[in-house]
């Protein structure tokens, strides 16, 4: 019996036990959506390309397993680039399928072609353009070997329309263990000195640690634990480090970065040793990197050598995945350690202010409001935040159990990632609490997915922050050009509550602080999706901060006079 | 000048993902070789940049998908091939390519070797 591609390409996702694919047909990946017409493979049909990806992203960010999205040749393809960038940036793994022009017609500028492999070459781990039908089977099986191991990111196979309708009468898969890629070795098996690691960290007298996504990405979340349990040397997380310690270790000192807490930012810069878990140091984390941690010797454990060195050149890298390089680190530990206990004691007596806040008029101060939420959520909700103001007020406060519930667009910040995020969350958990959390601005850039959590029954919670403002730029603005605010005024923004009611979910407008703890349970205990729309005042920023270019230890703590 | 020598397995993208390495910090690649070795393919690259950005090229090279390997060229290596581009090539009596270069054998031997000539 022959077999198309398309059927093909449904078999090597079925083998990799995708359950969800998101999309948007077209007319080149029409095959595919005719074999997945009667196909057990779940379709979520979005309403934009980018809803498609942004989903898939938030479905793998929830799992840890490969999000998988399919957009047609063209127009569709380039409205994937955004959430490829965006995987590619947080280390995500997805499959991107995208349709491309006939074989034939391929290089001679067809209706809805691209180059998809050429567009997406820098932002993808790997990419191809499928030219055999007999190669599909190898592909897929690279595809999702190479997004699902060493660090993870998206990968895309672009399959010419001809591809997908060709049928072959004899098709074999290769067994997921066979799976080689000549020049891909994500296992590094270099001997890792854990011994000079374990004296260096005995040597030193501040030494702090800075938990970034890798434990969660390795499945290492338990063991970074157990290493904190046995060190208790003072601990900070990136944003996407949130949730991997927990907040009740009294070394744990919360995030650190350009929005960290003043007790991280400081323990990092006063510290003589950094144990880094994970984490890139990118800007964000790092404020001017040639004065970041400046005392300190640096311990850099890390799967990808892409990321290393980015901060100074002698650092001690250990190359490997923190599931394997953790626990020898624990094995090769002395006994007794340090007493580091005083130290952490005086990283914790560093004062975190609160900053002020204007709240004219009575208004829901954001700020407490998401100091609320997260007390509120239940222990194993997920939650999905934009890009902006309120995503850093989440952030500072997302006190979860584990760091895939706080969700959020981190290396490449993209607006309107949480809505299409929390879709997939959603769908991958259908049974636990998902909270959408977006600003105004956000929000509309995929509003159009409203559509999406409706026809699907998702019983999303989405929290809109509506300051009236583009807010993280007004801030920026604000504080470092003067005032002048230019184009971020959101002063007419739709009645959000109205749109959610359009698409069929049931909205409520929080003006007034007052009542805010009710207003929060009912919208959080809503049967199905709920929208929440908080006005909050205008002009309230985001502290600390450290502006772009400074140290990390000089802190904007409150508004000037 | 600077000259790397990546050893790469011909997958898919895999030479334009050397070059984007480059392209992609804003270089300009001053000259590229690149054929088949044995089973892999090599790409000799050319570019003018700080010692730390070459650093990190060279990792991030690494650790892309279908590069099996990079050598950093000596500097005088690098100087040697970078000759190639002045040097005049012209196609002898017997049909062969003569590439004319300037200076003394010693001071080319990398480039003799590495053109099959030495
Ligand atoms: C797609 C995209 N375009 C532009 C930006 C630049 N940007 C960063 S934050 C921000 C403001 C976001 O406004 P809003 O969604 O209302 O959130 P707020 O900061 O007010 O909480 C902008 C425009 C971005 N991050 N992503
Ligand atoms: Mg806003």
């Amino acid at each position: 019996m022959s077999i198309s591609g398309a059927e093909i390409i449904l078999q090597c996702l079925r083998r990799e036990e995708v359950e969800f694919v998101f999309g948007y047909p077209g007319g080149c990946n029409i095959p595919i959506y005719d074999a997945l017409y009667n196909s057990p493979i779940r379709h979520i049909l979005t309403r934009h390309e980018q809803g498609a990806v942004f989903a898939a992203g938030g479905y793998a960010r929830a799992t840890g397993r490969p999000g998988v999205c399919l957009a047609t040749s063209g127009p569709g393809a380039t409205n994937l680039v955004t959430g490829i960038a965006d995987a590619k940036m947080d280390g995500v793994p997805l499959i991107c399928i995208t349709g491309q022009v006939r074989r034939a017609v391929i290089g001679t500028d067809a209706f809805q072609e691209t180059d998809v492999a050429g567009l997406t070459l820098p932002i993808t781990k790997w990419n191809c353009l499928v030219t055999k039908t007999e190669d599909l089977p190898r592909l897929f099986a690279e595809a999702f070997y190479i997004a699902s191991s060493g660090r993870p990111g998206p990968v895309l196979i672009d399959i010419p329309v001809d591809v997908s309708r060709e049928k072959l009468e004899q098709v074999s898969y290769p067994e997921r263990s066979q799976v080689q890629v000549a020049g891909y070795r994500p296992e590094t098996g270099a001997s890792l000195p854990f011994e000079e690691v374990a004296s260096m960290l005995v040597a030193s007298k501040h030494p702090v640690a800075l938990i970034g996504a890798g434990a969660k990405w390795a499945g290492a979340t338990q063991s970074v634990r157990e290493l904190l349990d046995r060190l208790r040397i003072p601990a900070v997380a990136t944003v996407q480090g949130l949730g991997t310690i927990s907040e009740d270790r009294p070394y744990y000192l919360g995030m650190v970065g350009m929005h960290g807490s003043r007790q991280s930012n400081l323990a990092v810069s006063h510290s003589d040793l950094l144990l880094v878990l994970g984490a890139r140091l990118d800007d964000r984390v790092t404020g001017d990197a040639s004065r970041f941690a400046r005392q300190a010797k640096i311990i850099h454990f890390e799967i990808d050598p892409a990321q290393l060195h980015r901060v100074r050149t002698c650092e001690l890298p250990v190359i490997g995945d923190l599931k394997d390089t953790v626990p020898a680190l624990l094995a090769a530990l002395p006994n007794p350690l340090p007493d580091w206990s005083a130290w952490v004691e005086e990283t914790r007596a560093i004062h975190n202010p609160k900053a002020k806040e204007h709240v004219a008029g009575g208004k829901p101060s954001p700020t407490h409001l998401l100091d609320l939420l997260f007390r509120m959520i239940e222990p194993d909700a997920l939650v999905t935040a934009d890009v902006g103001q309120h995503q850093m007020w989440a952030a500072q406060r997302a006190s979860v159990a584990d760091p895939r519930q706080f969700i959020t667009s981190g290396g490449l910040g993209s607006m309107g990632f949480s809505l299409p995020a929390a879709i997939g969350v959603q769908l991958a958990y259908p049974d636990r609490q998902v909270v959408c959390i977006s600003g105004d601005g956000g929000f509309q850039m995929n509003i159009q997915e409203l559509a999406t959590v409706q026809r699907y029954n998702l019983p999303l919670k989405l929290l809109v922050i509506d300051n009236k403002y583009l807010g993280m730029v007004r801030q920026w603005q604000q504080l470092f050009w003067d005032r002048r605010y230019s184009e971020v005024d959101l002063y007419d923004n739709p009645d959000f509550v109205r749109i959610g009611e359009a698409y069929g979910i049931p909205g409520v407008l929080m003006n007034q602080a007052d009542d805010m703890e009710r207003q929060l349970r009912e919208f959080l205990a809503a049967p199905g999706a709920a929208q929440l729309v908080v006005e909050c005042p205008a002009e309230t920023n985001v502290y600390p901060m450290v502006p772009a270019g400074a140290a990390l230890s000089e802190m904007i703590l409150e508004e000037k006079k | 000048m600077t000259g790397l020598a990546i050893y790469f397995f011909n997958i898919p993208g895999a030479m334009m993902r050397v070059l984007n390495c480059f392209t992609r910090r804003g270089l300009v690649i001053q000259a590229v070789w690149c054929a088949p070795v044995g089973e892999r393919h090599r790409a000799t690259v050319l570019t003018e940049a700080a010692p730390i950005t070459i650093e990190q090229i060279i990792r991030e090279l690494e650790s892309t998908v279908g590069v099996d390997r990079v050598e950093t060229l000596e500097k005088p290596q690098a100087e040697q091939l970078a000759k190639v581009q002045s040097s005049e090539v012209m196609t002898a009596e017997n049909g062969s390519t003569m590439v004319k270069v300037s200076g003394p054998p010693e001071e080319n031997r990398f480039l003799l070797s590495w053109l099959g000539s030495a």
